[in-house]
């Protein structure tokens, strides 16, 4: 069955698929360069990555071994895996441009005439 | 000044919020509602406030001031049954506040760690963000640099509509599936989340979730955090049109919707809250237009106002403590109802003063040192002590150290049980001005003042 990454995870991937085995500490320093992650964000990802099957643990030192190729990844969709436990909060906690609950394409029709009417 | 009073007075101030809102929600700046919510924070959150004669709780309690004898007789039967043996300590209901009290702040740490759930889950998950790319989001982020604060732009696969997180180090974070071509949008966006940023509405919302947390038993509280949480993206809508102009109307409308069609890809949840909000954004930008003079002027107006009435606590005509005399009669003169084994009883206005020198030095003979412990029963009109009085002993005791003991509301009224330990009996210390209450005084005898807590438990 293909497993399902987030983009986050396929950093880390990305990272095993080319240069092969890595350990945890080097896979954080590399990630702290390209994309600004701490090593506490990095550390959550790979134990996201172990848990979801993807990358198995070795010792010493926290070895990371990829347990599936390129090939078998499918991208996340986001709205499928977005955490459903706490929806609605997370807008109200952080500033946002919109909030997650949605509305139906008619309500947005409507509003889009009431915009439309306007001079540009 | 205790919670309930507290919640009333943010509640008061709340109400009239949304009443006003509701009438005027196009007719003023959006500050005014900004600021409105401030002053109903901060009078949720403070325990103090400033007495003015203006307040509506100075006007309310002129209201409840005119039949309080009724009150004060139910209390003297809860005072008074007929045995007479320290009969006010029998009475009080031990277990009625602390379930209270605990109920309270299980409540609120319930809601208080959902709350922090969610932010620590949602801060983890947006720290997983990776950098954004496209060129112009780069221009952009390199024109607003300004700040002290180092602001980033960084895109996420996890989330379905822009945001912004961190106070110190903000980071504004756009989901992945965006359409990075259209630049209007994307202007519009970037827009959006710099004025939250420069407006510190993380701050806002932080100081909105605490608020709630405390005072999650009250309805208003609520009908506040959705509202305010709402008001923060008018008010930012507002600035940005102020930025934009009258001409950015259209893109920004278009830009708010394409966001809201972004999210349709995935589960649509109907909801009619969303709706409203939604719908009140978009009619508040297409009806955007400079303020006139007159709406500021009135908005500028309505908010003193509103605070001087509402967020202001009660006081007299003077602005000094009552006195009974000049307030119609409206309370009974001090009368004696009892003295005998150590139990003086007044009811009615008494100054501290006399009531030692009257009550407990010449009806039996008692004269307090350090070190003393007094076990006296108060209850207060709602009245000239204001605010303060069922948060402790009288104004006119401040002088002793008072161990709280147990205290009971009826109605209105209110009834505390206390240790009071005299650690000065320098009387000029002592009362100044009236107190309106019915003091039960059980002087413990001197050798054996320890076993007070447990005797009367």
């Amino acid at each position: 069955m293909a497993v399902k990454l987030f983009d986050s995870e396929l950093k880390v991937m990305d990272i095993l698929w080319r240069e092969g085995d890595t350990t945890a500490k080097q896979i954080a320093d590399i990630l702290k360069e390209s994309t600004g992650w701490n090593i506490n964000t990095t550390y959550t990802v790979i134990k996201k990555c172990i848990a979801k099957g993807a990358v198995e643990r070795r010792e010493p030192h926290f070895l990371c071994h990829a347990l599936i190729d390129r090939a078998t990844i499918q991208a996340a969709e986001t709205d499928e895996l977005l955490d459903k436990l706490f929806d609605g909060a997370p807008e109200q906690l952080f500033a946002s441009l919109v909030g997650k609950r949605t509305l139906s394409k008619k309500q947005i029709k409507a509003l889009r005439q009431m915009v439309d009417g306007l001079e540009e | 000044m205790n919670l309930i009073q507290m919640s009333i007075g943010g509640g008061t101030l709340i109400l009239f919020t949304v009443l006003v809102r509701s009438v005027a929600l196009d007719k003023l700046p959006k500050k005014t509602f900004f600021v409105l919510w401030c002053v109903s924070v901060l009078r949720l959150l403070l325990p103090v406030s400033i007495p003015s004669p203006f307040s509506v709780f100075t006007q309310a309690e002129r209201v409840l001031h005119s039949q309080p004898e009724v009150p004060v007789m139910e209390f003297m039967q809860i005072l008074m049954p007929a045995d007479g043996q320290a009969p006010v300590l029998q009475t009080t209901s031990a277990a009625s506040v602390p379930v209270l009290t605990i109920l309270w702040l299980s409540g609120a740490s319930l809601l208080a760690s959902y709350f922090a759930i969610v932010y620590v889950n949602s801060l983890r998950k947006f720290r997983t963000s990776l950098p954004e790319e496209t060129p112009f989001a780069q221009d952009w982020l390199a024109q607003h640099q300004r700040g002290l604060r180092s602001v980033q732009v960084r895109q996420s696969d996890r989330v379905v509509s822009p945001l912004t997180y961190g106070i110190l180090r903000p980071v504004i974070l756009l989901p992945k599936n965006m359409d990075r071509s259209n630049e209007s949008v994307l202007y519009c966006v970037l827009t959006h989340e710099y004025i939250h940023i420069r407006r510190f509405d993380a701050v806002t919302k932080l100081v909105l979730a605490v608020a709630l947390c405390v005072h999650w038993f009250n309805p208003l509280a609520w009908i506040m955090y959705c509202l305010a949480n709402r008001d923060l993206e008018l008010i930012c809508d507002e600035q940005v049109l102020q930025e934009l102009g009258s001409k950015g109307r259209k893109p920004y409308a278009l830009a708010l919707l394409e966001m809201e069609e972004n999210k349709q890809r995935g589960f649509a949840l109907f909801s009619h809250f969303g709706k409203l909000a939604m719908e009140e954004r978009i009619a508040a930008i297409v009806n955007y237009k400079k303020r006139s003079v007159f709406a500021v002027f009135l908005a500028v107006l309505l908010v003193s106002g509103a605070t001087t009435a509402f967020a202001t606590g009660p006081a007299s005509e003077d602005g000094s403590q009552v006195t009974p005399t000049n307030q119609n009669e409206p309370f009974p003169e001090a009368m004696l109802l009892k003295s005998e084994g150590g139990v003086v009883m007044y009811s009615g206005y008494m100054d501290f003063e006399e009531f030692i020198q009257i009550g407990l030095v010449e009806q039996i003979g008692f004269q307090p040192e350090a070190g003393d412990n007094v076990l006296a029963s108060a209850v207060y009109y709602p009245n000239g002590l204001g605010d303060d009085a069922p948060t402790g002993f009288p104004a006119s005791m401040c002088c002793l150290t008072v161990d709280f003991y147990e205290t009971e509301t009826f109605g209105h009224l209110w009834r505390g049980v206390y240790m009071a330990e005299f650690t000065t009996i320098d009387p000029d210390e002592f009362a100044k001005g009236w107190m309106d209450f019915l003091l039960n005084c059980v002087i413990a005898d001197r050798d054996d003042s320890i076993d007070q807590d447990t005797k009367y438990a």
